[in-house]
């Protein structure tokens, strides 16, 4: 089998599932007896087996499947989760994770040493099994026998389902339920299901099946499942078929008696159309089925290569000018249809225009999930207890960003975990609780994208820090003495100063936060630290939303297309030139007692003036930054759109007072202001 | 194939108009010519800087070439092109009166501006310092830009 095609889809998938290892083990731990977890995990974990098998990467399968054997005596509460237990499901998923890097490396998967892991694991399977059962295989296979002997009578009927039961009694049709037990090395288990399906449909109809048809799909089930069929066959004679379908363990047939229906007129009307009715019937199961899976995928999402958005923004760039051009010829030729399509075709390119935007935006979940595991195990190896808290992991960011800020930000919560937070002992004796508190916190600020790793730590020792940067020769003793503690603790920034040598003696921070600083200007981001002596500190992040969408006020200074951030904006007023009152030669107005200056924007951008309009109306953009209000003058409002921020360019990157620009839906370029420089 | 291996004496060039004189940049930087379009005028820049135009969705700024080198302003014309140049990572849009030709020109007809204005001792004046050399091609001159120069790669604009 040509596995190459599906290597992508592998490696992607195959990451999702050890996340949600990791994300469910997590829970796992902190409530042992949390069976939609474990329940989770097993599923992963087998998924990942038959995927990693299908493609060939044996080391993964069997890994896997050794955990399984441990996962399956936790899920049918055999085995407790304990420490030691999820500790070792640790260590499996970073093997797997390993492995998976591997193979995604073009390295082979089984470098990867795993003979520890599997022999605990063996030794946690067997050592809650009966002494005569050698492996744990054995032992769920001989679990599944056991549950055989329980007549397979779980099925719930519905009304709908009697109904056609009895009706099929009718026209001589026996109901039986078959269960069906799949071997336990039975990788392609859909494919086995999907078999027995159609070998059933052959001879009958299949009317329910547990689990529902979309759960077999998608190997959402154990090595068992259970189906009513409808059939005019003798029960041997399906045993016989389906066993021999390979891989096939065991086929437990059981005919249906069902009471005759107490309803009888229901019964009656059945009867009329008794053979129409479970033929039909059987495909309108399937249909349903499909339409469940169709719900499913909705809520799917598909993976495309960034390179490929970027071509499909240019190319849809590309349509609204020449849709422009369209528009042109329409009102130039004067043609109304045209115009008319045209105006159609605008509102679809728009939309398709915001779409692309949109699609290439991320939220900040996808970094800030891996964070709890981060933790978890920094907080063992440094023996403190960590409580992390997530904030605002909707916020979204644009793709690029997200792929570069992972990095940076485990640096520095791993900072924070251990330069920060004390030792429990030490906590305490600060009266501080023993658990510290580190939070992960994302929200939009402004044209900005604020992310902030907050400790309550012991914070940084502003006078360390000087003392280590002077030692180290970064900064002149002099320097240092000038210094407000604010800017010595941002030394901790600089290059020179943060060699790995220089933290194992200092208490401060320092493990490589010029890289950090670095990555996030190369973002185009900036970075900065406010700390308090045992209160702890707080790194902040301020991301530009580069290519981020932003909700904007287009307005017009003559005939000058501008953007305002609609969060800077306070109101919109008209007014007219007798409202502007001067004080001490600065233009202001009063609004609701309020004293607000004005900037006339075409004076404060320079642009040329057609004419002096002094007399008319007058629309004042209200903006504020922080407590601080101002109003910009201009001259129409235009209206509020989603625009989405691009960056001027190296050539252009001087000018402060733009931050940056967007295209319009025509086309046209619109400049957007930074409407805190426009205030200064 | 053969006969586009230019020798490597031979450099291929775009050339272009600026008023009656015929100037000419390497071939290797030039991205595309687009027709005039509209241009979003940006505040505080300087004058050669005419603003930004979009191109298939992204912004890319305009340097009107004639104001940059010192020559009189003209109206825009239906032959005015813009060039659209690379080099080192900027991209950016220039203002040409009109786009002629591309023309192969062997490197040893081309005079490079030391050896031009070495006698007369201005090598690095202002308007000559954006001017890499002059080729000739049968008598027709075409004067050669050094385009790091022009976008002020050197740390001239800010």
């Amino acid at each position: 089998m040509d596995t190459n095609q599906y290597m992508e889809m592998f490696l992607e998938e195959s990451k999702d599932h050890l996340q949600s290892l990791n994300e469910r083990l997590l829970d796992l731990e902190r409530d042992p007896a949390d069976s939609s977890a474990i329940n989770e995990i097993f599923r992963s974990a087998h998924t990942l087996k038959g995927m990693s098998a299908t493609m060939g990467f044996t080391a993964i399968a069997e890994l896997t499947h050794d955990m399984e054997n441990v996962l399956d005596l936790i899920r049918n509460d055999k085995l407790k989760a304990d420490e030691d237990i999820v500790d070792v499901l640790f260590k499996c998923i970073d093997a797997l994770q390993q492995m998976v890097d591997n193979v995604s490396d073009g390295d082979p998967e089984n470098s990867v040493e795993v003979k520890d892991l599997v022999d605990r694991l063996n030794a946690i399977a067997t050592g809650n099994q009966q002494p005569a059962a050698p492996k744990a295989a054995e032992s769920a296979g001989k679990k599944a026998d056991n549950e055989t002997i329980v007549p397979p009578t779980d099925i719930e009927l519905s009304d709908i389902d009697l109904d056609l039961i009895n009706s099929a009694k009718d026209s001589g049709l026996r109901a039986m339920q078959v269960k069906v037990i799949l071997a336990d090395t039975c990788v392609l288990k859909t494919v086995r299901s999907y078999m027995v399906m159609s070998a059933l449909d052959e001879i009958g109809d299949v009317i329910k099946s547990i689990p529902p048809t979309e759960d077999l799909e998608q190997e959402k089930f154990d090595l068992e499942f259970e189906l009513i069929l409808l059939t005019g066959e003798e029960e041997q004679k399906v045993e016989s078929i389906l066993m021999n379908i390979s891989e096939i363990k065991k086929v437990i047939i059981k005919l249906i008696n069902v009471p005759a229906p107490v309803k009888k007129n229901i019964s009656v009307e059945k009867k009329a159309s008794v053979p129409a009715a479970v033929k039909k019937n059987a495909p309108a199961v399937k249909k349903q089925a499909i339409q469940h899976h169709d719900n499913m995928k909705s809520g799917q999402s598909v993976r495309v290569g960034i390179e490929r958005l970027d071509s499909l923004m240019n190319l849809v760039g590309e349509l609204v000018i020449n849709k422009t051009r369209l528009e042109q010829i329409g009102n130039t030729h004067r043609i109304a249809e045209l115009v008319e399509t045209v105006e159609q075709m605008d509102r679809v390119t728009g939309d398709l225009q915001s779409i692309v935007m949109k699609v290439r935006m991320v939220t900040v979940g996808q970094v800030f999930n891996r964070f709890p595991r981060v933790v978890r195990d920094l907080a063992k190896e440094l023996n403190k207890e960590v409580n992390l808290t997530i904030e605002g992991e909707d916020t979204e960011l644009d793709r690029t960003v997200i792929d570069e800020i992972g990095d940076p930000l485990v640096h520095l919560i791993r900072n924070s975990m251990d330069h920060g937070i004390e030792h429990p002992d030490d906590r305490e004796a600060k009266g501080k609780s023993r658990v510290g508190k580190v939070g992960l916190i994302a929200r939009h600020e402004g044209n900005n994208v604020i992310i902030m790793v907050t400790d309550d730590g012991a914070g940084i020792d502003a006078n360390i820090i000087r003392n280590k940067a002077i030692e180290k020769g970064v900064i002149t003793q002099e320097d240092g003495d000038n210094m407000t503690d604010a800017e010595a603790v941002r030394l901790i920034f600089l290059p020179g100063f943060s060699t790995s040598d220089v933290i194992t003696d200092v208490s401060g921070r320092g493990v490589g936060m010029d890289v950090v600083r670095t990555t996030i200007e190369a973002l185009g981001g900036v970075i900065d630290v406010e700390t308090k002596k045992n209160e702890g500190s707080i790194f902040k992040i301020k991301l530009p939303l580069t290519l981020a969408i932003i909700q904007a006020l287009l307005v017009d200074v003559q005939e000058e297309i501008y953007a305002i951030p609609l969060a800077a904006i306070d109101s919109t007023i008209n007014i007219t030139p007798e409202d502007i009152k001067t004080i001490q030669n600065k233009e202001t107005i009063v609004i609701r007692g309020e004293i607000i200056p004005i900037v006339r924007l075409d004076r404060a951008l320079n642009v040329v003036s057609a004419e002096d309009k002094e007399d008319e109306e007058i629309y004042v953009v209200v903006v504020h930054v922080g407590d601080k209000k101002c109003g910009i003058m201009v001259d129409k409002l235009i209206g509020q759109q989603e625009i989405v921020i691009k960056t001027l360019g190296k050539l252009l990157s001087g000018i402060k007072v733009i931050s940056g620009a967007t295209v319009l839906g025509n086309g046209q370029i619109a400049l957007i202001l930074d409407v805190a420089i426009l205030m200064q | 194939m053969e006969q586009h291996e230019v020798s490597s004496n031979e450099v291929q060039i775009v050339a272009f108009k600026l008023k009656r004189e015929e100037y000419g940049m390497s071939i290797l930087n030039v991205e595309e010519i687009k027709r005039l379009t509209d241009i979003t005028r940006v505040p505080f820049t300087p004058d050669f800087i005419k603003g930004v135009m979009n191109l298939r969705g992204s912004v890319l700024p305009v340097i009107d070439l004639k104001k940059r080198i010192g020559l009189p302003d003209a109206e825009y014309t239906d032959a005015t092109r813009i060039i659209v140049v690379k080099l080192e990572e900027i991209t950016v849009g220039m203002i040409v009166d009109a786009v002629t030709e591309v023309l192969t020109i062997d490197s040893a007809h081309i005079t490079s501006s030391k050896q031009i204005t070495s006698t007369e001792n201005d090598a690095h004046s202002e308007s000559n310092k954006f001017i890499n050399g002059i080729g000739n091609l049968n008598n027709r001159l075409v004067i050669l830009l050094n385009l790091s120069e022009i976008l002020g790669l050197n740390g001239e604009i800010k």
